[in-house]
């Protein structure tokens, strides 16, 4: 069974363990054609664009549906489309926006709820689903480990994260010198706006909703003893990067670390226009760091790129002085 | 930008609201008041409350706590704090006149124009700090996101503790239980940081009463000869169906609109009754005056309704939590329609406006379902596009334009 999620707090272990494969679902194709009677002018790209690949059935081949609240459009896209596609089987995640030992309890709950669901689903047996936890626990605790270190060793950069094939590798033979920066950005446009950004001699750390952010879990811990669902819950709202909008002093320290450790010289905040969670992050961060950071937004197009790369030009010379 | 004579303006009355000896002042003039009008009519009665609040706010004789709309101010009251509620003292600043200097401020620290505007102006306020100072922040996340993120701002501007509950959607014993051991954790917070003693029997029997007399205000307003004027005027008594619930205040002042209402029956009914989502502009417009020109008056508000169960102060923490978790109805859709629906049953009404705040994505996202829905029953409803405080949005020719259609609609109906 192919299960489709939106929001990185997601557990992919869960859904493996339950016997599905699990797809972190992003537009490729990015288009808000099919949703502009559903949605408003100022309203999430991002929710837009998934409203019509969902509604396009460009994602046919997924079987099941997770939403979740992350932020007030991601709920809204999960009303409206059941509202239009009451048959399409989806399920909707609460995800605590805070990270106390009584919300960790309560998303451990939730988990065990949304796996009950997807084994009944399937009809696996509760001991066969147990097992397989645990395994993707383990297999889930040495890639986040070796993804978080590598991350911090300055080993991936680019688009390594979507795309590990070494794209950035050969940019990079280019510009002997790149400028380290950190990419904060959302789902959309981030293969583009990485290859921008190399381009003109960056080396670009990811800091989006598919790289860093979805990757790496600093702090991580496991032992077999531990309780699974309770491991997850821990993992995803207190380990992981957090997004912006959650737990903004946890995820200032966890950029502070980024940007000491891998020398980052400056930050581009590619962001979604409309996004709340985003255009207070980008004042919560233009406060308190102290390198050079760089708003750029976007909609639905990647129109604009002639505007960015004067504005990104410019950002590089700052930097290079 | 902010000229230099409103930069003194604003430096000098910054200077006066960190005086608090000078708002022990008040006590006299409040006095005269008292005097004056022995028998204080609604706007009068509304005008002395208001006075007395700033009073204890900017004088702090007690913790000032400050809550986002939706946590109960029941808690507060109960125990022994000044609440303040940011996002409606933003709606008073629209009205008093002067929104754009907060708004202003807080785009210059990079709160955007895209962000809901009455936490933009409560940022600016706070980056101001004309606000009094909160002791203490609690928020709840039910309705809307963005809350969240604004109380998170509010904290680190002020340097003050934060709490936030985390409201789940879903219905549950175990959300419940979830909303009520994070409220146990704050009330036990609250008695070591301030010494406080809860007193949940005074904070909700007044609360209790004041929903009763609402109610009875609701069973008047579907009279037909009985309307609020202007057609938006209960939006403005918003602090009392929030801020002052659970003290006398709130229980003096709905006793007076009922009194006020019972005293003012219509001669000539208007023509088209109205169910108002949401909240309205608050800086002066021509909304209110459009609406009395195509005949319309408003019957019953959205914001003004009572979505909990009479409070039990044997149980006051579940009780409290059960309030909080009822009022995710207002965004969850289908609870909502089902709502809405109800109300236009009840209260005859021919149709139904919403007024979009820009910002809010909540609410403006749930567009589509809301006019889908009512449309199938046969009421027209009508999305106003604006803001509710920031006048850079504001059209009256559009918006006359669109309640003129609008009447259009209701008189073929």
């Amino acid at each position: 069974m192919k299960v489709g999620y939106f929001c990185t707090y997601v557990p992919e272990e869960l859904i493996q363990a339950c016997g599905g494969q699990a797809h972190l679902l992003y537009p490729k194709y990015v288009s808000h054609n099919e949703a502009t009677s559903y949605f408003p002018t100022s309203f999430c790209p991002l929710a837009k664009s998934l409203l019509a690949n969902l509604l396009s059935e460009r994602w046919k081949d997924i079987d099941f549906f997770i939403f979740g609240t992350g932020c007030d459009a991601g709920r809204r896209l999960y009303d409206v489309f059941t509202s239009l596609r009451s048959k399409v089987p989806s399920y909707f995640l609460e995800i605590p926006a805070i990270d106390t030992d009584q919300a960790i309890t309560f998303y451990a709950r939730n988990l065990n709820e949304l796996a009950q669901y997807l084994l009944s689903i399937q009809g696996i047996p509760s001991i066969e689903y147990t097992v397989n936890l645990i395994a993707s626990l383990i297999t889930g605790y040495d890639i986040k480990k070796n993804f978080t270190d590598l991350f911090f060793k300055g080993k991936e950069y680019g688009d390594t994260f979507i795309k590990p094939i070494g794209f950035s590798d050969k940019r990079l033979k280019n510009n002997p010198e790149p400028i380290p920066i950190l990419l904060i950005a959302s789902h959309l446009f981030i293969h583009r706006i990485i290859n921008v950004l190399e381009k003109r001699g960056f080396l670009v750390l990811d800091n989006s909703a598919l790289g860093m952010r979805r990757y790496i879990f600093p702090d991580i811990s496991y032992t077999v003893e531990d309780d699974s669902f309770m491991t997850l819950s821990r993992w995803y709202l207190k380990n992981k990067v957090p997004c912006p909008g959650h737990s903004p002093e946890r995820r200032l320290s966890i950029l502070n670390k980024t940007i000491f450790e891998l020398d980052i010289q400056g930050i581009i905040y590619f962001y979604p226009k409309f996004c709340d969670q985003s255009l207070y992050d980008i004042a919560f961060l233009k406060k308190y760091l102290t390198i050079p950071l760089l708003p750029i937004e976007h909609d639905v197009s990647f129109s604009s790129l002639g505007q960015w790369e004067t504005r990104i030009d410019a950002f590089r010379e700052v930097l290079s002085r | 930008m902010i000229g230099w004579k409103t930069e003194f303006v604003l430096s000098t009355t910054r200077y006066l609201v960190k005086r608090k000896s000078l708002f022990h002042l008040l006590r006299i003039y409040e006095w005269w008041l008292s005097k004056k009008f022995s028998v204080p009519n609604l706007p009068q009665t509304s005008y002395q409350l208001t006075i007395r609040m700033i009073r204890e706010l900017y004088s702090r004789t007690r913790p000032v706590i400050w809550a986002s709309l939706f946590f109960p101010c029941e808690f507060i009251h109960a125990a022994g704090a000044i609440p303040f509620y940011p996002e409606i003292a933003a709606g008073l600043v629209a009205a008093l006149g002067f929104p754009h200097i907060p708004l202003e401020k807080a785009e210059q620290n990079w709160y955007s124009q895209d962000l809901c505007s009455y936490h933009r102006a409560g940022v600016g306020m706070s980056l101001l700090e004309l606000f009094p100072r909160p002791d203490l922040l609690l928020a709840t996340t039910s309705i809307c996101r963005g809350t969240t993120a604004f109380f998170q701002t509010l904290a680190d501007i002020w340097k003050v503790p934060c709490y936030l509950v985390d409201v789940p959607f879903e219905s549950s014993p175990e959300a419940l239980r979830y909303v009520k051991d994070q409220l146990t954790v704050i009330a036990s917070d609250i008695q070591s940081r301030f010494g406080s003693r809860f007193d949940w029997e005074k904070s909700f029997t007044l609360s209790n009463e004041t929903v009763r007399i609402i109610q009875q205000i609701g069973e008047l307003r579907k009279q037909r000869d009985i309307l609020l004027h202007p057609p938006t005027k209960n939006l403005d008594y918003l602090p009392y169906y929030f801020q002052f619930l659970g003290s006398p205040s709130s229980l003096l002042f709905f006793k007076k609109l009922r009194q006020h209402l019972r005293e003012s029956r219509e001669q000539n009914t208007l023509s088209h009754r109205l169910i108002w989502l949401h909240l309205k502009p608050f800086y002066t417009n021509r909304l209110t005056a459009l609406l009395k020109e195509y005949g319309c008056g408003v019957v019953f508000d959205e914001f003004g309704s009572i979505f909990w169960e009479p409070l039990d102060s044997e149980n006051p923490l579940e009780s409290l939590a059960k309030k909080i978790c009822s009022s995710q109805n207002f965004t969850i859709p289908e609870q909502r329609i089902t709502k809405i629906l109800r109300w236009c049953k009840e209260y005859q009404a021919d149709g139904v406006i919403q007024f979009n705040q820009w910002g809010c994505r909540q609410s403006q996202g749930m567009n589509y379902l809301l006019k889908k829905s009512l449309q199938q029953k046969g009421y027209p409803l009508l999305l106003l596009d604006g803001d509710h405080l920031d006048k850079r949005f504001y059209s009256e020719e559009q918006l006359r334009t669109r309640i003129e259609a609008f009447h259009e609609l209701m008189e073929g109906l």
